[in-house]
């Protein structure tokens, strides 16, 4: 397989064509030239901005049609088709900008740059623009639930645990970054999981969030088993200042600040902030209180021990358009996390006390060059974070749904056995390396490379008592390098594209286990291979299909490989990577007034890591278990019929099937061959309909009214074929609508929006009988102000 | 590190585990509202069955009611009640009750309807606590059971009524244990205290049932660790009233062993030990006392995978001992596939005065054995097909 996919990988090094430039200056209608006018060419992939005087050039163009877009915040955005030929190599273009009188304009099924790139990427993606929905409450998690083949399973309300599936894949198979650097260098992925991260990432501080679906680019150096999630931070190349503000049912308020000023020195300097609250106090609607004679009886009651609180401060310093950079700048950023811990995996067990709490110290130097040689372009990071987290679980006190202490343990915390105070602090030195190098016109030579340092210890006085011993002070080391060589090149005049790669991992662990009553050190390092060959072709102008194939390679993470003694789970140093056969295949019609897109997946998944707990008194480990299989359908319908509505429906239908053998499954025969996989959410969907008026109450300001509603389909909590059908578990259908409206008056200078959400107040879950909010208002203000 | 803080670790991080398995085998069920008992059709169904179903990391308990143990040949779960749990099956001879795995510790009892579905009639939980470790059903209106997550008591319950009718304070007994098998004798209620070897001993606490107070704490330095699981038995009563535990020497420097106490005491015999380790050169787990001495036990061929999590190949054979003489009788059957006794399921059920059933969850198969005691016959008797049984209980 390897074999091949390096004779695939230079296959297309068999053409080229002559290189080409388009050129020009950007004016205002007065004839002014713009500066920091953003100017893409969507068929060759490559962009650039206007210097101080208006001025822009994209070279190693081949000869054809080019799609060019010229856009700049507060004008007009424009499309051109301009045509290079082979003897006239060079275009010079004269781009005379119009004030845009409606931001919303901007809100169309042709798209805008994102769209665009996204139309003729080669991977099959979705880019959810956030800048056009940030008036809205709405979280990030939500922002990824709109996403076709995305499923975010949430227990509970803000900044509780959430899971990510991506086209079935799901957990630790699918890859977080920020800005390109994978996001648990970041925030605290592996400590608190994926809910609490993604709530310390607003969407008003977003500026796109990419969803790769398959086969992940080079450029995202991680190893993704099926997908990945690139989060795009706003940085606006002008001075810009916008400040929002909401306030919401349960207690819950945000507040955003992001400002950028740049000198014409070309020094930059940023701030960006946030704040987060919310008591999730909503009501619980069957909660268990026993009664003297150990009944049960179901109540209804609000969550009492589930305050989320979390702040961030981002500083960013550096200078853009310099002879020597187009960017270079130093991020420094502190953030805190608060976390009450309100129940157990399935809302069963009330916790009154136990919480966590994190601070996360982050320090980068980003550097971005074209050209820093010839033909090659340059983009570096090297960060330097602290991720410090800290698990108090030290109450005897046993809690009621009604937050009354009940009684008390004589031993042991809320969650653990031990009781815990447990601090540990992550460090990690990484780095991240991206060059592209134009060989010609219609090939370019991509490579990545991510490396990380890591570092965890830390100190747990109270649990140290009752084992006798500090165990969280011996150290775990994870040292991590993810390279990736890659290549673009166009075919048959641009109408086909093709992405191949390379990837390679190396993991190397040092931590220790307890086996057989004895403290081992014990040193794991792992190395694997894997690679991509995705194909774009541009059958017309209006229609473009994908296909794509990846032999994914996950490897094991810290936990599952060195154990964590904070969640009982043992090391396992045999583990394995898990691989996975990707294939996608789909297309997309874009028309003036509507488009359609489907896109069929396939994923062949073996060496399945998964926690096998057993009964005491042996730990908890991981294991290389399950195979499946993952066949899928997603689609989405986009139209416009009218300047005023825009409708948008999607749905995903994917196929879970076990393919383990009797031998993999811990079972004695092979009855679950084939079977669907329990508790994975199969059929799902979002729809939205949205109104827009303009000139509703003075001429040029903006109403903006949406309905959207979230179908997911009933699903087996256990395995569909055992088992009386009638009544067995299920997750229940889940129906969720919200609404809202938003004023945007004639100068744009503020944005009102009133909004709710599970208007019908219906029950909603996505994991167990974990209850997510009931009907909840919002209400949010954003205010901008930006000079161009 | 010394070997006894490691073992501390052990035994929390294991306790703990039960709260991991709670996470992974239980789930949402629906609305547990109270389901009136239809008790007049129970008389059709004569036994109840629990198989536990699932692949992988999802797994969860079937319960359902057979006719005739005699004409049954195989059983799936195609007429399961899910019960949303890893659960061991108890009975008062009228109804099923369900012990199982995660937080709070939920005991519930079902009833059988003519079909043999088993219908949910009430439950019972002990807020705060992780999961319950033992049932011990005395009769029709008294039984008792103990629970884990640091809540140091017993609860008496009634089977009929399922109420909670009192507790019996356990702090005496010491913190950070966990609780075994136990066993009512006459006016005593045995409970064997689980401390995964770190004390080097074997501790039991006497319970006085006539003041519902600990009695003493009764320790013996022979053999260490009284650890089963919800599925298993370490304690049984011979005709004669004594009372023979079985330890499996596990995470100490102990050997398995068996421990008496005689008819009318209090108090280990100090005149008895069994050392099973020396007897049968293994580790045992399991202690099922079949007639005349004679008792059954399961002795683990690779300790690595004691617990099941190393590898599909199961570790443990039933084996038979003789209680009286201390003697090995050597492997029940040679024919008999090994087993995942402790991490998944032995029981030994008596149906006659001749025949008891085995339970075997197998590599590749699920099965209970029939064993004539008369003749010493080992055949099989009910195929699961499903997943592995992990009780059987008799309906009156």
């Amino acid at each position: 397989m390897q074999y091949l996919i390096i004779i695939i990988l230079f296959i297309p090094i068999i053409c080229s064509s002559q290189e080409g430039v388009i050129s020009g200056i950007i004016t205002d209608e007065k004839g002014d030239p713009i500066p920091t006018v953003h100017i893409y060419s969507a068929t060759a992939n490559k962009s650039t901005v206007s210097d101080s005087h208006g001025n822009f050039r994209i070279t190693h163009l081949t000869a054809g049609d080019h799609q060019i877009v010229i856009s700049h915040l507060g004008y007009q955005t424009q499309q051109k088709t301009i045509s290079l030929l082979e003897t006239n190599t060079e275009k010079k273009l004269i781009v005379r900008l119009v004030k845009q009188l409606d931001e919303l304009n901007e809100i169309t099924i042709v798209g805008g740059v994102e769209s665009i790139k996204n139309k003729n990427s080669t991977a099959t993606m979705s880019v959810i623009d956030a800048t056009k929905i940030n008036n809205r409450s709405i979280t990030t998690s939500n922002l990824l639930n709109t996403v076709s083949g995305v499923q975010i399973r949430q227990s509970g309300g803000v900044g509780n645990a959430a899971e990510i599936s991506l086209q079935g894949l799901t957990g630790r198979q699918v890859k977080l970054f920020v800005d390109g650097i994978p996001m648990d260098f970041l925030l605290p992925v592996e400590e608190l999981g994926t809910g609490p991260s993604l709530a310390m990432l607003p969407v008003n501080l977003i500026k796109r969030v990419e969803v790769y679906k398959g086969a992940v680019p080079v450029s995202l150096g991680a190893d993704a088993l099926g997908g990945a999630i690139n989060v795009v931070s706003r940085k606006e190349k002008y001075d810009f200042f916008e400040v929002s503000g909401g306030y919401s049912s349960f207690d819950t308020f945000d507040t955003t600040i992001n400002t950028r000023k740049i000198f014409p020195s070309g020094l930059l300097i940023g701030i960006t902030g946030f704040y987060s609250y919310s008591n999730n106090d909503y009501l619980l609607d069957d909660v268990t209180i026993v009664n003297t004679q150990g009944n049960p009886e179901l109540i209804s009651a609000k969550k009492f021990h589930d305050t989320f609180k979390s702040y961030m401060i981002k500083g960013n310093i550096g200078w853009m358009d310099t002879a020597w950079a187009d960017e270079i700048s130093f991020n420094f950023s502190y953030a805190n996390l608060y976390d009450e811990i309100q129940h157990n995996f399935e809302m069963r067990q009330p916790y009154g006390e136990a919480l966590n709490r994190v601070m996360v110290y982050s320090n980068a130097l980003q550097y971005k060059k074209k050209d820093i040689l010839k033909n090659l372009d340059a983009n570096l990071y090297l960060g330097y974070n602290s991720i410090i987290t800290n698990f108090n679980d030290t109450t005897l006190n046993i809690y009621d749904w009604r937050g009354n202490v009940i009684g008390q343990r004589t031993s042991g915390g809320e969650i653990t056995s031990s009781q815990n105070k447990l601090r540990l602090t992550g460090n990690i030195i990484s780095s991240r390396i991206n060059l592209e190098y134009q060989t010609n016109a219609t090939t370019k030579i991509i490579f990545n490379n991510v490396s990380s340092f890591f570092k965890r210890s830390g100190e747990d006085p109270v649990a140290a008592l009752f084992y006798g011993n500090d165990y969280y002070k011996n150290p775990v080391y994870i040292n991590k390098t993810v390279s990736g060589l890659g290549m673009d090149k166009k075919f048959l005049d641009n109408r086909i594209t093709s992405h191949s790669a390379m990837k390679l991992y190396h993991y190397a662990a040092k931590g220790f286990e307890i086996k057989n009553n004895e403290f081992n050190e014990i040193e794991q390092q792992k190395t694997a291979l894997g690679g991509s060959q995705s194909f774009s072709w541009k059958a017309s102008s209006s229609f473009l299909t994908k296909l794509a194939y990846e032999y994914a390679t996950r490897l094991p993470d810290r936990v599952e490989l060195l154990g964590d003694f904070s969640i009982a789970v043992s090391a396992n140093p045999d583990l394995i990577p898990e691989r996975s056969h990707n294939i996608n295949l789909g297309g997309v019609l874009q028309k003036k007034n509507w488009s359609i897109e489907a896109n069929g997946f396939f994923r062949e998944i073996e060496n399945i890591i998964i926690l096998q707990a057993v009964p005491p008194p042996v730990l908890s480990s991981y294991h290389n278990l399950l195979k499946a299989r993952i066949i899928g359908v997603e689609g989405e319908v986009r139209l416009q019929p009218v300047p005023w509505l825009n409708l948008t429906l999607n749905g995903t239908f994917q196929d879970l099937r076990n393919r383990s053998k009797k031998e993999n499954s811990g079972v004695s025969n092979d009855r679950y061959f084939g079977a669907r996989l329990p508790n994975k959410p199969y059929l799902f969907g979002n729809s939205e309909i949205q109104f827009t008026k303009n000139s509703f109450i003075k001429s040029k300001d903006r109403l903006q009214i949406w309905w959207s509603t979230r179908f997911v389909e009933e699903f087996f909590r256990f395995w569909e074929i055992d088992g009386r059908k009638e009544d067995k578990l299920v997750v229940p259908t889940q129906w969720i609508h919200n609404t809202g409206i938003s004023y945007t008056p004639k100068h744009r200078a503020y944005t009102i929006t009133l909004e709710t959400q599970n208007i019908f107040d219906q029950l909603a879950y996505d994991n167990f009988r974990v209850q997510k909010p009931g009907r909840s208002w919002h209400i949010k203000m954003k205010t901008s102000l930006f000079k161009s | 590190m010394n070997a006894s803080n490691i073992k501390k670790v052990l035994k929390s991080l294991s306790i703990t585990s039960a709260f991991l398995a709670m996470c992974i085998t239980s789930g949402c069920s629906k609305d547990d509202n109270t389901v009136p008992a239809d008790t007049k059709d129970n008389v059709k169904i004569s036994h109840g069955l629990a198989i536990v179903s699932g692949a992988g990391d999802v797994q969860t308990t079937f319960l359902q009611g057979l006719t005739d143990l005699n004409t049954t040949t195989s059983v799936d779960n195609a007429n399961g009640t899910e019960v949303g749990q890893f659960s061991s099956v108890y009975s008062d001879g009228n109804s099923m009750f369900t012990a199982g795995f995660g937080a709070p510790a939920t005991m519930k009892k079902f009833v059988f309807d003519s079909s043999g579905k088993a219908v949910l009639n009430q439950e019972i939980i002990v807020p705060g606590s992780n999961s319950f470790s033992t049932l011990e059903i005395i009769n029709e209106t008294t039984g008792y059971a103990t629970v884990g997550g640091g809540i140091t008591k017993v609860i008496q319950f009634n089977p009929t009524t399922m109420r909670i009718t009192g507790e019996i304070d356990l702090k005496e007994a010491g913190a950070d244990l966990f609780y075994s098998d136990m066993i009512a004798k006459d006016t005593n209620l045995f409970i064997a205290l689980n401390d995964f070897g770190s004390s080097d001993m074997v501790k039991v606490a006497v319970i006085d049932l006539k003041t519902n107070t600990l009695s003493k704490i009764i320790t013996d330095d022979r053999t260490a660790t009284l650890f089963n699981t919800l599925t298993s038995e370490i304690m049984t009563i011979d005709p004669n009233g004594d009372i023979y535990i079985q330890s499996s020497g596990l995470f100490s420097s102990k050997p398995s062993g068996v421990l008496r106490i005689k008819e009318g005491e209090t108090a280990f015999d100090t005149d008895y030990f069994f050392d099973l380790k020396a007897a049968t050169d293994k580790t045992c787990f399991g202690l099922y006392h079949i007639g005349n001495g004679v008792a059954l036990t399961t002795t683990s061929d690779n300790d690595d995978n004691f617990f099941g999590t190393e590898g599909a190949d199961p570790a443990f054979r039933y084996r038979k001992i003789q209680l009286y003489d201390t003697k090995d009788m050597g492997d029940l059957e040679a024919s008999l596939p090994n087993t995942f006794a402790s991490s998944r399921s032995l029981f030994v059920k008596q149906i006659s005065d001749n025949e008891f059933l085995l339970s075997i969850a197998g590599k590749d198969e699920d099965a209970l054995y029939s064993y004539e005691t008369s003749s010493g016959n080992v055949s099989k008797k009910i195929k699961s097909t499903n997943g592995y049984i992990t009780g059987l209980i008799t309906l009156k």
